[in-house]
């Protein structure tokens, strides 16, 4: 039997059934829409993602700020204010986790909808990486 | 039964308004490598050791910066005396800077060392703020009793100048250093860039805390201080509209103030003190601010949070003197209540150098 690293190696391909009516629409999709219709195909989203240690969450006052520090201060020296949402993302990115961890954190904190939640977390970790927020896994 | 008194009553405050330290600034010592003659926090070296027991330790330091940190503290600032004379600096700057604040460092930049440049590296402040006294060994003898701190500075300044904080250059203008304003700008700009800036503190004042220094004996005369304010302030407008500057279209006015005086707010002092700043001094007291020292509580006896939360019950302030309350000049002098007290020794003085000042600015606005 082949051990579990060359199982990793080994170059895989899966094909998934769509309807054709559901293909047909795509192009009209937004992004969280597209999502939501892969989803429901059975593809699985497979990446991880993970906050920069360019950043300190700080709270002050009533505030969530993201604090720019280290030398990543050359591209940005300041801070980034951030919503309770933002702020409940952010602390999950401490470690390793997929988007749909961190749908999971949004609706278990604020009672939304799976398709509120998936729309807010494409949201949120496109400009974190648009702004090198995140380490993509 | 109605208080007879309602009608009057109803400016009166139905809860404390919220007070928090979001600005702190750090006293890390009070002690310096060099003795300017302005200087108004260094203390006589004759009462050195003694600070050095008293000062606060690089752990106790940490511990407050944890504690501001929670309280609500973002913006920190680091200075002295010389911050970088302490010999646990690395250390201390370290575990500071790991509590996660906007950071600013004020340094005289004559004693930056390898191990500092690499702690700096590590950890670089959001800002630097240096200080400069001249454009001359001769002239840094002059001011600050050391010759051989001029080229330490110059030195130091290329160094903090290799770290990604954005460098802010300041200065103080007495007697003697008075011809060296335009040299320094001059060596700022060809030998740090361009882009360098100099600041200078408007008004010097007397020593405050128990300082040394003989203010009165080097400091500029009003006159002289309010041409080199105003002949500065000319520079920058040249430096903006170059060839097309005309003195006769120059008008000195009064900044539009109308929007504070649409929405007072509630201070203790007249200004962000104790409100939403404070300072903790180099053993440990917590002050509206640096100069400041008629008000104090010591954060180590208890916490900074319940030092922070009683202290506006230990401002007692008197009213304000005849003088000044019938003064026209009110609304522009720089006078404050701790300019007063480091002025004349009492909070409630009228300082005679301040309001020479004022009347020169007074007499420009009349022109
Ligand atoms: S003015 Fe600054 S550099 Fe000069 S003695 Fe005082 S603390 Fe030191
Ligand atoms: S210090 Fe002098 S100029 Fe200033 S308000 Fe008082 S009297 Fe007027
Ligand atoms: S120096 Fe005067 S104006 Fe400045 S913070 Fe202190 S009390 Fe307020």
């Amino acid at each position: 039997m082949k051990n579990q690293e060359e199982l990793t190696k080994h170059p895989s391909i899966s094909f998934i059934a769509c309807e054709a009516e559901a293909l047909n629409n795509m192009a009209s999709l937004s992004d969280a829409e597209l999502k939501l219709v892969l989803e429901k195909m059975g593809y699985r989203f497979t990446k991880k993602f993970c906050a920069s240690p360019n950043y300190l969450h700080r709270r002050v006052a009533d505030m969530d700020v993201l604090l720019s520090i280290g030398g990543n201060i050359v591209n940005f020296n300041g801070y980034i204010e951030m919503n309770r949402s933002a702020a409940v993302l952010w602390d999950k990115l401490q470690q390793e986790c997929s988007a749909a961890d961190m749908e999971q954190a949004l609706q278990d904190e604020f009672n939304i909808s799976h398709e509120k939640a998936v729309e807010d977390v494409l949201d949120f970790l496109k400009f974190l990486q648009e702004n090198n927020m995140v380490t993509v896994i | 039964m109605e208080c007879p008194n309602a009608d009057h009553m109803t400016h009166l405050l139905k809860k404390e308004p919220s007070r928090i330290p979001i600005n702190g600034t750090f006293e890390l010592t009070i002690r310096c490598n060099l003795h300017c003659k302005m200087c108004m926090f260094r203390h006589d070296d004759s009462e050195n050791t003694d600070i050095v027991h008293r000062e606060l330790t690089a752990d106790q330091w940490i511990k407050l910066a944890n504690e501001v940190s929670r309280a609500g503290t973002f913006s920190l600032l680091l200075t002295g005396g010389e911050p970088m004379l302490r010999s646990d600096f690395c250390e201390l700057y370290e575990g500071i800077y790991k509590q996660g604040f906007i950071l600013t460092l004020y340094t005289n930049a004559t004693l930056v060392t390898p191990r500092i440049m690499e702690t700096l590296r590590r950890y670089p402040p959001h800002r630097i703020g240096i200080t400069i006294y001249g454009a001359s060994s001769e002239t840094y003898e002059r001011v600050c009793a050391d010759a051989s701190s001029f080229d330490r500075m110059r030195e130091g300044v290329k160094q903090l100048r290799s770290l990604p904080s954005i460098l802010d250059f300041r200065t103080t203008v007495i007697n003697d250093n008075y011809a060296d304003v335009d040299a320094i700008e001059t060596m700022l700009r060809t030998e740090f860039g361009e882009s360098c800036r100099l600041t200078q503190a408007r008004m010097v004042n007397r020593s405050v805390r128990g300082a040394c220094a003989d203010v009165d004996a080097c400091r500029l005369e009003p006159e002289d201080n309010v041409r080199l304010a105003l002949r500065r302030s000319i520079n920058i407008i040249k430096s903006y509209v170059g060839d097309r500057y005309d003195e006769k279209y120059l008008a000195i006015r009064l900044a539009d103030n109308s929007d504070a005086e649409k929405h007072p707010r509630l201070t203790l002092f007249g200004c962000d003190a104790g409100m939403d700043s404070y300072a903790i001094s180099w053993d440990g007291k917590l002050l509206g601010c640096q100069m400041m020292g008629a008000f104090a509580l010591d954060v180590l006896d208890g916490s900074f949070t319940s030092a922070w939360k009683r202290f506006p019950g230990i401002v007692k302030l008197p009213p304000l003197n005849e003088t000044c309350q019938a003064c026209e000049s009110l609304g522009i002098c720089n006078c404050c209540w701790a300019s007063r007290l480091a002025e004349t020794g009492d909070l409630g003085g009228c300082p005679e150098y301040v309001c020479r000042d004022t009347a020169i600015v007074r007499a420009l606005l009349n022109k």
